[in-house]
């Protein structure tokens, strides 16, 4: 009896040890990574930055192409199941989207909008960043802010919270993410999340803001993280629109006790709903990550027909503006005439011209490859122990967290605000609460 | 002590009645499935045979639309490392194949070859069936051959082993799977592999074929299993050249034997590097069936380029022609092992299988076969086994899977021959013909 106890002691023990080294192992994997990264972006070289017009890469002929190859296009009728569409994103509304392309969009507004913004390019490292850059007031110059997009939008998300933002005096730098709008992909592999973060933080410093807010949603969030777990002594607070999953003994206990007591553990609807049932959880998961499960492995291998042709495109990059701006059961026709009236279709319409006139819709889903080789492990394992941070919550967004999960990965949480409604694209589809959010989070701190 | 002792007994016989009672209620939830599919399929009404002339749907104007957009095409050129490109399929190969298809290929060939062979159609159930029908000799009759062919192919893939068997006096039968070549993609949801093996099995009945050979690859194996397993006293044999992993104990005593001593386990490298290391076969699963679960979930919204524009169809279709059958050699950059896989393939039979492609607008309705399997079937192809039907296997080096006999001993327990051969991949029928043929013929002896 005695000596079964010490050998299942000492197997305790032993396993304790080896976890407590395994751990120590790979917090010194990612120490040496972000001093890797860090070392990388101290020996870019500083290059000028060029004043950029829009105009000179947002072509009436190349808008024209498009709409020509529209007018040409085949799109093969879906099922006999008009309500339904089970298989992706419906005919109906790839039609619907090509015909006012052709009939009604009006491109030169695309440009009248992007040029009362002011637009430079500079090459960090191996990226010829394009960035809108609008100084502020005298009295907002302590707290200028960096606007981060993601995948697949461009700096069009911003274009009614640039005003809003200039009119009550911010100073705003909002970057092309790589592979998108005017930021060319990169020409070498290894640009990753990470990269663009040091980038992103090098830019910064160069135009002469050593402190700064970070704001962000999708892809942008996630650069906002690292960029504030490499860099924290910069960043003045961080304001995600897009909350990241962290599994943690908070997420377990909260899993467990919402399961029988919900209303205890969590705030709203879409919060319960992400969790729960538990046994679909992996079955949700595996229809929301289809895409980012492909676009980490064969990104090129899907992409070429969204370069070559518009209804391609249509059918791919249209449908997220669409369908993240809805709560998302895409089965459903009504779904998506829903989301086009959240999204607008001008809006749909602008991102996509950006898209087919820069020809990056096959590059731009690059980003998750070099994410999942490269930072996965930095990412899962980033805390955010003292910079003060703000989660704005949308009903329609595609991750929901409540504050306590949240806490696993940020322990200064300042600002945790909901609202009802807006979705993945809120600078599009609720603008004064996401620009209300970021002012008054930034009040906070001052 | 003997209160522990109880407690942890009667702990585990709790346990083991629940596992007992889930096996139990999935075992009848299987039958009921079953069941309900071979009612459906009873109920589906006789309808006519038709010829058919493939000319009538591979049309000269279609494949110069095609080749017009070529010239048009809009492709940026990859990374500076064009060899390399991690990413997928390079830029280089898209653009060998558009030249090819615009400059040298000869378009009349497909329809030439194809109408060699006698066509057909006819209704069932949700599909409306394409299928080659070649009638053999008196002596071979009792033993027709089914050939199924998988995803993305077409009826292309036999084109060459056909003549071999119909001249041995076979009588061979080869559906299109729907979706793909001329049968058209059902136009309601639910037609999923086990559907379309009740499908195939009545189209045999039609025909007057009460005990048939089953033959298939990729899809074709997976619904040839299906149909083994639902109709047994229907199939003389089935010869698969894709196996299929099934997880248990086989696999694990293998694995962990194979760790220490692979060549006690191992016949082939292949079969060794399947497994191991098993440190990273999740991530080696990750890589591969990557374009299963998109296609499990979302076919139409990454397919509307590949019906509107070749580059899109080459670009992804047309990769894996190439990709499928090489051999992966990952010292080799990206674009070496494509080339391997063109002089494997041919790059006539690429473009003959991407014209098919193109003039029947089929590229995006072919990759809902994924959703509908995994929305439908995957329980059922889970759980299959073969205990008596007869079967073959054979396995090509650059093909997909590769499980040695014993792991194969999980699903079919009656395997009667399991041959390697030092050449071919995932189309053997197309670059290793001689020796799928050589398997299906010498197969179809020891059964008779």
């Amino acid at each position: 009896m005695f000596c079964c106890l010490t050998l299942i002691g000492g197997l305790v023990l032993f396993i304790i040890f080896i976890v407590f080294l395994a751990k120590r192992k790979k917090s010194l994997r990612i120490q040496n990574r972000v001093n890797t990264l860090k070392d990388k972006a101290n020996s870019w070289d500083e290059s000028e930055v060029i004043e950029f017009n829009p105009r000179t890469k947002l072509l009436e002929d190349d808008f024209n192409e498009m709409t020509d190859r529209l007018k040409k296009r085949i799109v093969v009728p879906n099922l006999d199941e008009p309500q339904n569409s089970p298989y992706g994103t419906p005919a109906t509304y790839v039609n619907m989207v090509a015909d006012h392309m052709t009939n009604s969009f009006d491109f030169s507004m695309v440009n009248n909008v992007l040029c009362q913004f002011k637009h430079f390019k500079t090459v960090i490292g191996d990226i010829n960043l394009h960035f809108i850059h609008m100084v502020g007031s005298e009295e907002k110059k302590s707290t200028p802010i960096m606007l981060l997009h993601g995948w697949p939008s461009t700096v069009w998300e911003f274009h009614k919270s640039i005003p809003m933002l200039v009119e009550e005096g911010y100073t705003i730098i909002a970057p092309s993410l790589p592979g998108h709008g005017f930021t060319e992909p990169p020409s070498v592999t290894g640009v990753t999340p990470a990269v663009m973060a040091c980038a992103y933080h090098k830019l910064m410093i160069q135009l002469g803001y050593k402190r700064f807010i970070v704001h962000g949603g999708d892809w942008g969030a996630i650069i906002g993280s690292l960029m504030t777990y490499m860099y924290p002594e910069s960043v003045i607070g961080l304001h995600n629109t897009m909350n990241h999953f962290k599994l943690g003994w908070r997420q377990i206990l909260q899993t467990l006790v919402g399961a029988v007591f919900p209303s205890l553990v969590y705030t709203t609807e879409e919060e319960k709903r992400f969790m729960h049932p538990m046994f679909k959880f992996s079955e949700r998961m595996y229809r929301k990550f289809a895409y980012f499960h492909v676009q980490s492995v064969l990104p090129d291998s899907y992409g070429y027909g969204m370069v070559d042709s518009p209804v391609g495109l249509i059918g791919w990059i249209g449908s997220r503006f669409v369908l993240w701006s809805t709560n998302g059961y895409d089965t459903v026709l009504e779904m998506w005439r829903e989301g086009v009236q959240n999204f607008g279709i001008e809006n749909i319409c602008s991102n996509l011209a950006i898209f087919w006139t820069q020809k990056n819709a096959l590059s731009s889903m690059r980003i998750y490859h070099e994410f999942y080789w490269n930072d996965k492990e930095l990412f899962s394992n980033l805390t955010i122990p003292n910079v003060p941070v703000a989660i704005s919550n949308f009903p329609n967004e595609i991750i929901h967290l409540t504050k306590f999960a949240s806490w696993t990965t940020f322990k200064n949480i300042k600002q945790f605000n909901y609202h009802t409604h807006g979705g993945h694209f809120s600078h599009i589809d609720n603008t004064e609460a996401v620009v209300g959010d970021l002012t008054s989070f930034i009040q906070k701190l001052q | 002590m003997f209160c522990c002792s109880t407690l942890v007994g009667g702990f585990l016989l709790l346990i083991i009645s629940i596992v007992l009672l889930a096996k139990r209620r999935k075992s009848l939830r299987l039958k009921k499935l079953v069941d309900a599919l071979k009612d459906k399929a009873n109920s589906w009404d006789k309808s006519e045979i038709i010829e058919f002339d493939p000319r009538t749907k591979m049309l000269e104007v279609d494949f110069n639309e095609m080749t017009d957009r070529l010239k048009k095409r809009i492709i940026i050129p990859n990374l500076v490392e064009p060899e390399n490109s991690p990413y997928g399929t390079p830029a280089t190969y898209v653009n060998l194949v558009a030249d090819y298809l615009t400059n040298s290929f000869n378009f009349s060939m497909v329809n030439n070859v194809l109408c060699q062979f006698k066509h057909f159609k006819t209704v069932i159930g949700d599909i409306n069936l394409h299928f080659i029908h070649m009638v053999g000799s008196e002596e071979k009759k009792s033993t027709p051959i089914m050939l199924l062919h998988g995803w993305p192919s077409t009826v292309w893939e036999f084109h060459k082993s056909i003549p071999m068997l119909v001249e041995q006096g076979y009588t061979v039968v080869i559906p299109s799977l729907p979706g793909l070549g001329f049968t058209e993609p059902p136009n309601v949801t639910g037609v999923s592999p086990a559907v379309m093996a009740c499908a195939y099995h009545k189209l045999m009945l039609q025909l007057g074929y009460k005990r048939f050979v089953i033959h298939g690859g990729d899809w074709g194996s997976i619904i040839g299993s299906l149909m083994t397993y639902m109709y047994p006293e229907s199939i003389i044999g089935l010869h698969n050249t894709m196996n299929q992993v099934k997880f248990g104990w086989r696999q694990i005593l293998q694995t962990l034997v194979g760790a220490v001593f692979p060549s006690l386990v191992y016949t082939t490298a292949k079969e060794k590097g399947f497994m191991h290391p098993v440190s990273k076969f999740g991530q080696r699963l990750y890589q591969k069936f990557a374009y299963f679960h998109v296609q499990s979930v979302l076919p139409d919204s990454y397919g509307y380029g590949m019906v509107d524009s070749p580059v899109g169809l080459i670009g992804w279709i047309g990769s894996c022609y190439a990709m499928a059958s090489s051999s992966k050699d990952t010292t080799k950059s990206a674009m070496a092992n494509i080339e391997d896989g063109i002089k494997c393939f041919g790059l006539d039979n690429i473009c003959a299988m991407i014209s098919i492609f193109w003039s029947v607008r089929s590229a995006q309705a072919s990759m809902r076969i994924y959703h509908e399997f995994y929305s439908n079937d995957t329980e059922l192809l889970s759980s299959l086994c073969i205990p008596n039907v007869p079967v073959a296997i054979s396995n090509f080096p650059n093909e997909g899977i590769h499980l040695t006999r014993f792991a194969t001993g999980a699903i079919f327990n009656n395997i009667k021959q399991y041959n390697y051969h030092t050449h071919g991949g995932h189309f053997s029928h197309i670059d290793n013909t001689k020796a799928v043929v050589g398997d299906l013929t010498s197969f179809i002896q020891k059964i008779k």
